[in-house]
């Protein structure tokens, strides 16, 4: 007998010598023995890769774990479910029919719908996501502008007849157009409790370039639940992680392949070298063979394993070049202002020239080197690619049809949804909203409480013109205000069943990245039927009433004075119970009978930066460093001489200020008095009797708040023509010469919006109101410990003093 | 109260062995601790039986509640993220689970069943720790399992597993 029973190795053994690992191998599983329970304590404390292995193991393992995993499921929109389109080869002469690949999609479909008939009762989280991919975005898969056509004396390439689609995104978007498929698949999933959706087309604001160096990219997707269920996932070997910067791909692969002809082995070589391995490498050459700089000619020697033999950087620029001359046709850009070249000539360095392509002249943009200098970012969001605006194009078509079929799968669904108590829209881009603004949509969710809403204004729109050219035009992103307030007033604040409500902007604000977008684009909220409402005092916009609300949650947004005041009075009327803030801004107060426009100088970016500073300081229209940076453009280095020159010293007022300032009445259309008359707590006038420093204060009606809760609240400025000295910081801004080189670098290719509705945080508050919020309702100014890493986050990204100004904390007295 | 908080009681294995145990140890069980409440001076005159528990995981399940006897019993309703997320183990309940696989699973068995809520956590830690980071065959290699899948379903089970996310 090779093994010993247990009960005779335990005598023999001194267990106490062994590691569990040693000690377990030689004893066989006890089948059956651990009950489901014990399996579920053991999995509280496990990563989800490992229950995902787990399920692996066998048979019994997968019937006691399986449960477990399938808890919360955020189901990404993609052929995995719906079936994988192929994509079609680039040269267009392999297209595969799309029939074919509807067809391959029903299978997989039919095998994806054994999920959700397998777990689906198992689901008590249930969100789909169908998000666009930014580092896809830069490098959109290739796609060809010509058909190969078979003549009686051979084979020819021409245009194609009918826009030219991505296969994988037509495939998508009839995947998407299956209601009756999504329909079925959601009748699965018959005890969630809730549900969740998350889009983004790529319409609203994109970084692109700018990335501060220092952020590390985690690849992690944003949550739409939030905290995860399971056990962190231990952090990967540092040795073994690489992970590429897109956005400096070009760059990168510039220098590795400075005067060496380009080949496939030339590439692994390559990339190799620079750190890459396994799995990653091989994603990495193929993101390069996919790259808008190879042409299709390239592409088609990849079989031989050989790249024509050329040099990088003519290849770059003969890429780069004929996509301008594209655009420059296209477009209709003057033509006096670009030169035509016969060839390359020029490029002396150059050992070979680029691959012949149809367009042999070449076109620079006359006496500006900047514009090269832009072509190592592969998304420009201020100058997409026509390839971009379609890919743009094509993802909002298959979301349109994705939120049709969803809406009408809900609507389908009543009797599977009506347990649902918590719909979250993590993400949802402005344009799609109308879909969900039908009553027989929240009639099928007749038990909903509450809803988190986080919507994400368009930017711009992508139109197809007749002659199949896609273009892209601005748009103002506070145009979604009016979307959102009308959901909210035709649908949601009609149902008595929703008690808790969440409104957030996906748009700039102090929890945005990047120079150009933190603090920034900062909307209004949307409890005013159009953005302007806001600061039009010669109008009386209506209010948002939130009847029905118990719990409301703001975060991201700005409301003027008058209309604070008004919310305040309505909300008296309600049934609230408590107040969440985050994140929301205060402007200065708008003058009586204003009707504002935007301050002349933001509505041209001038190009003389001594102008834009000095009226902008003359007018206090200041909106940070970086909205002058992005006006600036490349004469930011005399920024900071520029800023100090324009902006007069501010007079010490702060020493005069009595010691009990704060218990005063508060200025008109601040914090303080806002909070003082919404308080559920004392407010100033009690304080004041209580210290025997005032009469007693006549019985004020309470609301019906309980709590009021702050995070990181504060002031906001408008680019709009009226007083806000109000808001001015004592001190001179600055700017490290860092952040100036960076502005300087990305500022041509960030997109621009003369929104006269979008605002910037003012990292300052008076210092009696200071004062008046810690010392009289113990709150706290400045941001504190907890936010340092986005304190150090929103260095990096030029704030000189993050979190200054802004106050956090809460009032409550639920247990009083 | 001291005296009778240190008044042995007899406990008794479903193989019929008989141990004497301070009162404030058996305690930190659970099922224990409510019985002789309910029983009173009853349960301490005559052997309680655990008919779960054989001698030699009952004297090991005894070893742990002697070490761990002056320590806080844990809330009622502590079922926090803190304390489930974590997979931290003191050193001495490291050593203690240095055992082979049958009783590992029968210390968490018996602890369970003697609702040691305390000595749970550290079973089901230990063998959280030893799955943590594994492939399914290293997991299958650690604790001696056969692979009772087929081929096509494994690649069934790797689907679903890309099927969602979670986030």
């Amino acid at each position: 007998m090779s093994e010993l029973s247990p009960s005779k190795r335990r005598k023999t053994k001194d267990s106490s010598a062994m590691t569990p690992e040693q000690a377990v191998v030689a004893t066989p599983w006890p089948a059956d023995a651990l009950p489901v329970e014990i399996f579920n304590l053991i999995l509280n404390y496990l990563p989800r890769s490992s229950i995902q292995n787990m399920r692996l193991v066998n048979k019994e393992f997968e019937s006691k774990v399986s449960h477990y995993l399938f808890r919360v499921v955020v189901l990404p929109f993609r052929p995995e479910i719906y079936g994988i389109s192929p994509e079609p080869d680039v040269s267009g002469s392999r297209h595969i029919p799309i029939d074919s690949v509807m067809r391959d999609s029903v299978k997989l479909q039919h095998k994806g719908m054994k999920v959700f008939q397998g777990f689906g009762r198992r689901i008590n989280k249930f969100a789909m996501s169908f998000e666009f991919d930014e580092k896809q975005l830069a490098f959109p898969p290739l796609k060809s502008d010509q058909e190969s056509i078979t003549s009686f004396w051979g084979v020819y390439r021409w245009p194609f007849k009918k826009y030219n689609r991505y296969a994988q995104l037509e495939g998508l978007e009839q995947a998407a157009d299956e209601t009756g498929t999504m329909t079925e698949a959601l009748r699965c999933i018959v005890n969630a409790k809730e549900l969740g959706i998350s889009i983004d087309g790529g319409l609203g604001w994109l970084a692109g370039p700018d990335v501060s160096p220092d952020a590390s990219p985690s690849g992690a997707k944003p949550p739409v639940f939030g905290k995860s269920l399971f056990a962190p996932e231990p952090p990967p070997d540092p040795d073994l992680v690489v992970v590429p910067n897109f956005c400096d791909m070009g760059y990168l692969v510039e220098t590795l392949f400075a005067n060496s002809d380009i080949t496939v082995p030339a590439i692994k070589a390559a990339l190799q070298r620079a750190g890459f391995e396994g799995d990653s490498l091989d994603e990495s050459v193929q993101t390069l063979l996919q790259m808008d700089w190879f042409t299709d000619s390239m592409v088609r020697g990849e079989g031989t394993d050989r790249l024509p033999g050329a040099n990088w950087n003519a290849l770059a620029r003969a890429a780069a070049q004929q996509r301008q001359i594209a655009s420059t046709v296209l477009t209709g850009e003057d033509a006096d202002d670009v030169e035509v070249q016969a060839d390359l000539s020029d490029e002396g360095n150059d050992n070979e020239s680029p691959p012949a392509t149809p367009a042999t002249q070449v076109v620079t943009n006359n006496g500006d080197s900047s514009g090269s200098q832009d072509e190592r970012y592969p998304l420009k969001p201020n100058d997409l690619t026509s390839r971009q605006r379609e890919m743009l194009l094509e993802v909002e078509w298959a979301q349109r049809a994705f939120m049709q079929s969803y809406a009408i799968a809900i609507i389908d669904n009543k009797a599977t949804f009506q347990n649902i108590e918590l719909f979250t829209i993590a993400r949802l881009p402005s344009r799609h909203l109308p879909i969900l603004r039908r009553s027989d949509f929240w009639d099928s969710l007749p038990g909903l409480k509450s809803l988190s809403l986080a919507i994400i204004p368009d930017w711009r729109d992508v139109v197809k013109l007749p002659t199949s050219w896609v273009q892209d035009d601005k748009v103002l992103p506070s145009q979604a205000v009016s979307v959102v307030y009308k959901i909210l007033e035709e649908q949601i604040l009609r149902r008595e069943n929703i008690k808790t409500l969440h409104f957030e902007w996906l748009c700039g604000g102090e929890e945005a990245q990047g120079l150009f977008a933190r603090n920034q684009h900062i909307l209004p909220a949307p409890i005013v039927p159009n953005a302007m409402d806001m600061a039009h005092r010669d109008l009386l916009p209506e209010v948002l009433g939130f009847h029905y609300i118990e719990h409301l949650s703001l975060k991201n947004c700005w409301i003027t004075p008058h209309i604070m005041a008004r919310l305040s009075t309505s909300i008296r009327g309600c049934v609230l119970e408590s107040l969440t803030l985050n994140s929301v801004s205060l402007t200065a107060p708008l003058p009586a009978d204003a009707h504002l426009s935007l301050i002349p100088e933001t509505r041209n970016f001038a190009s003389n930066a001594q102008l834009v500073v000095s009226t902008a300081a003359a007018h206090n229209h200041f909106v940070n460093i970086q909205g002058i940076g992005a006006a600036l453009g490349p004469n930011l280095p005399n920024l900071q001489n520029l800023i100090a020159q324009a902006i007069p010293q501010p007079a010490v007022v702060l020493a005069a200020v009595a010691q009990l300032a704060w218990l005063d009445a508060p200025r008109s259309g601040s914090w303080s008095q806002f909070i003082d008359g919404l308080t559920p707590g004392n407010n100033l006038a009690d304080m004041r009797y209580a210290l025997g420093l005032g009469e007693e204060p006549p019985h004020r009606s309470r609301s019906s708040i309980l709590k009021l809760k702050f995070e990181s609240c504060g002031y906001v400025r408008l680019p709009l023509d009226f007083d806000q000295t109000v808001l001015d910081p004592p001190d001179v801004l600055t700017i490290s010469s860092t952040v100036s080189k960076r502005l300087e670098g990305v500022d041509r290719v960030m997109m621009k919006s003369n929104d006269p509705a979008q605002a910037a945080i003012v990292n300052h508050i008076d210092e009696v109101e200071k004062k008046t919020l810690q010392e009289g309702f113990d709150l706290t100014v400045n941001w504190d410990s907890s936010r340092s890493d986005m304190t150090e986050e929103a260095m990096m990204d030029g704030i000189s003093h993050p979190g200054r100004g802004r106050f956090s904390g809460l009032i409550d007295i639920s247990h009083d | 109260m001291a005296a009778e908080k240190s008044s042995i009681i007899t406990l008794q294995s479903n193989d019929g062995v008989s141990i004497d145990v301070d009162r404030q140890v058996a305690e930190r069980s659970m099922l224990i601790k409510n019985m002789m409440e309910d029983l009173g001076d009853e349960a301490i005159s005559t052997a309680v039986p655990i008919p779960n528990v054989n001698e030699s995981v009952l004297k090991k399940v005894i070893e742990w509640c002697e070490h761990h006897k002056n320590d806080p019993q844990p809330a009622q309703d502590d079922d926090s993220d803190s304390r489930k997320k974590t997979t931290d183990i003191e050193e001495w309940d490291q050593k203690f689970m240095q055992v082979d696989q049958e009783m590992l699973f029968e210390i968490i068995l018996a602890s369970n069943y003697l609702d040691i809520k305390p000595l749970l956590d550290v079973g089901c830690k230990t063998v959280a720790n030893m799955i943590k980071g594994k492939s399914p065959e290293e997991i299958r290699k650690t604790f001696n399992i056969t692979n009772d899948f087929t081929p096509e379903e494994e690649e069934q089970i790797r689907r679903e597993n890309e099927w969602a996310e979670d986030r």
